[in-house]
């Protein structure tokens, strides 16, 4: 709730969405009549073919567009275009959900990489000296020191994505909306960001990923979210139950009807989904 | 793979088409417009690069702080816009050769940069200064000579046309004076990086919300000119034969219309992750510049060294 200064307090609900739909313009509805809880400290996924609305979802939970039917809530107060106008609900806001887009590119637009992730700092009014401290320590952790001069333009993929992870966590928001952010990412680069995800996730960050790769979901999601393509909740559960259920995935057309899981466990007993397309 | 049904028959089929037996047949296509601009993106791309690497190089322009290089460069601007005489460009353009030999830029490629436009568009500027029916003066060399004077309209020529000592010595210093203030204005871009430098404009109270539309509008085009080429590219990967004028003309309407749309996008994306990351409408920058003991010696140097050559330049003019 938020008391007479505007501050956000600390809630056991991060966000609730009643009832939320959204429609560009004129056109068909891409997110219909969304009911869900996001609580304090889970990892969601949020799993649907392309398409289905994932990425409008996580910009109306990033306040960056309003649902055009329902409400949203976040941290207990009404997630509106009129309260984000407000400065001190905005700064508070902003401060604590941290949002990576898909498209990198647009995420950095800044001359250099250490710019880039001063910029969120900035805005939040940190002294020069504590901004300084914060990007240099979120460089070091992230092994970014080679690249800290480089403008955007000489960034590879992986590169890319670990800068735009970097300037989001320079703010250190306790949520964390990633879309799609295994795109385009080498494996290893792939293998990183989940381990960085799962770091964030015990240290008690609330995580919402969408995604349509499979192969991550085990690793970052406590629970599952399916959209379909008819733009609404197909299906909600632990990630163990919704990856078993192939008839959903189907459905959602996920997957291919040849499509299959393998589990491979190593000799330290750890083991590993990912999925294979071929016929049996 | 389980696709075949839906994949027509003729994809299916494995024609060897093209890539006659005979070999080439000697008739070479002309370098189209495609090429020319996948080379010219190119051109611009290696171009950026090269200044990159000037500007992040260990030469002593590239030691000194972006602001006091910006403010020092504008007084030598200075210095260059009041000297009268030849010798004191002359002076002056041999010491800004000096700083670029000790900034590591390659000399020849920075005289050319120079002065392979200045001669054409100032010296076409200032091209009829050097006849006598514009300034008088004493004839060096005599071009036509009419037996009574010419009036042309409301021109009225003189019976001999002239180049004049006067006319030649003010056209030359018209041209040296513009060749060292580009020369100066090069050395400053070429020797910082474009980030910097515009940070640094910020010292002459050029608001900070220009300067970070600047700064975005630099690090985009990198990113359309990619999507330039990509586009150029792919169409280039699909060409058999010549394409007609016409159908070239449409593919470059429909490209431009596609980058615009990209901006168009892509601004709209950006906006918003400004927005996330607590932007509010208030440009709030920040930059790494320190003072140091060097920057302090430098300007110190260029202050005296300008007084010396507006100093000497009086003295030729006694």
């Amino acid at each position: 709730m938020a008391d007479n200064t505007g501050v956000l307090e600390p809630t056991e609900i991060v966000f609730e969405l009643n009832d939320v739909s959204y429609s560009y313009l004129n056109e068909p509805p891409v997110l219909k009549n969304i009911n869900l809880k996001v609580h304090r400290g889970e990892q969601i996924v949020i799993l649907g073919a392309n398409g289905s609305g994932k990425s409008t979802l996580q910009k109306i939970l990033d306040g960056l567009i309003f649902p055009t039917a329902g409400t949203v809530k976040a941290f207990g107060c009404d997630l509106s275009e009129e309260n984000l106008n407000d400065r001190q609900f905005s700064r508070d806001f902003r401060q604590r959900v941290g949002f990576i887009f898909q498209n990198s590119d647009a995420q950095l637009f800044s001359p250099n990489v250490w710019e880039e992730i001063a910029f969120g700092p900035l805005q939040l009014d940190l002294p020069k000296g504590g901004v300084e401290a914060r990007v240099n320590s979120i460089i070091e952790a992230l092994g970014l020191q080679s690249l800290k001069d480089r403008p955007p333009y000489k960034l590879s993929g992986g590169e890319k994505k670990k800068v735009a992870i970097a300037s989001v966590l320079a703010i250190n928001p306790e949520v964390l909306v990633l879309d799609e952010p295994t795109n385009g990412l080498d494996p290893r680069t792939q293998m990183w960001l989940v381990e960085v995800l799962i770091k964030l996730h015990q240290a008690g960050k609330t995580i919402i990923t969408a995604t349509h790769n499979l192969d991550i979901v085990k690793d970052i999601a406590d629970r599952v979210i399916v959209l379909n393509e008819e733009h609404v909740i197909a299906a909600e559960g632990n990630s163990e139950t919704i990856l078993r259920d192939r008839e959903l995935l189907i459905r959602v057309n996920l997957i291919g009807e040849h499509y299959h899981e393998h589990r491979h466990t190593g000799e330290d007993g750890h083991g590993h989904s990912h999925y294979h397309h071929h016929k049996h | 793979m389980g696709y075949d049904k839906n994949i027509p028959g003729w994809l299916l089929e494995n024609k060897q088409a093209g890539l006659c037996r005979c070999g080439c047949i000697g008739i070479r296509k002309k370098t189209g417009f495609l090429e020319k601009t996948i080379n010219d993106v190119a051109e611009v791309l290696k171009e950026s690069v090269f200044s990159e690497q000037l500007a992040t190089s260990r030469g002593m322009l590239q030691n000194v702080d972006p602001r006091f290089k910006l403010v020092t460069v504008a007084y030598l601007l200075a210095v260059t816009a009041l000297v009268r005489h030849i010798p004191t460009l002359v002076g002056l353009y041999l010491f800004i050769l000096m700083l670029a030999h000790f900034s590591r830029v390659p000399l020849m490629f920075f005289i050319k940069r120079v002065w392979l436009f200045i001669p054409f568009f100032t010296g076409i500027v200032v091209l009829p200064s050097i006849f006598n029916f514009i300034r008088p003066g004493d004839p060096l060399i005599n071009i036509i000579s009419f037996s009574h004077p010419v009036k042309l309209g409301f021109i009225r020529l003189p019976e001999v046309i002239s180049v004049t000592k006067q006319g030649l010595a003010g056209a030359g210093l018209i041209i040296l004076r513009v060749g060292v203030s580009v020369s100066l204005a090069v050395l400053l871009t070429i020797t910082s990086r474009w980030g910097e430098l515009l940070k640094a404009l910020r010292v002459f109270f050029i608001p900070k919300i220009f300067v970070m539309v600047l700064e975005m509008t630099y690090r985009y085009i990198f990113l359309l000119l990619t999507v330039i080429t990509d586009m150029f590219t792919a169409r280039k990967s699909r060409s058999i034969g010549e394409g007609t004028g016409k159908e070239s003309r449409r593919f470059v309407s429909v490209g431009i219309g596609n980058v615009f749309g990209k901006a168009y996008f892509l601004s709209e994306e950006i906006h918003e992750a400004m927005i996330s990351r607590g932007y509010t409408g208030e440009a709030k920058v920040t930059d790494r510049f320190r003072i140091a003991v060097q920057d302090i010696v430098w300007a110190i140097m260029i202050l005296i060294i300008g007084i010396i050559f507006l100093g000497g330049d009086l003295i030729l003019g006694r």
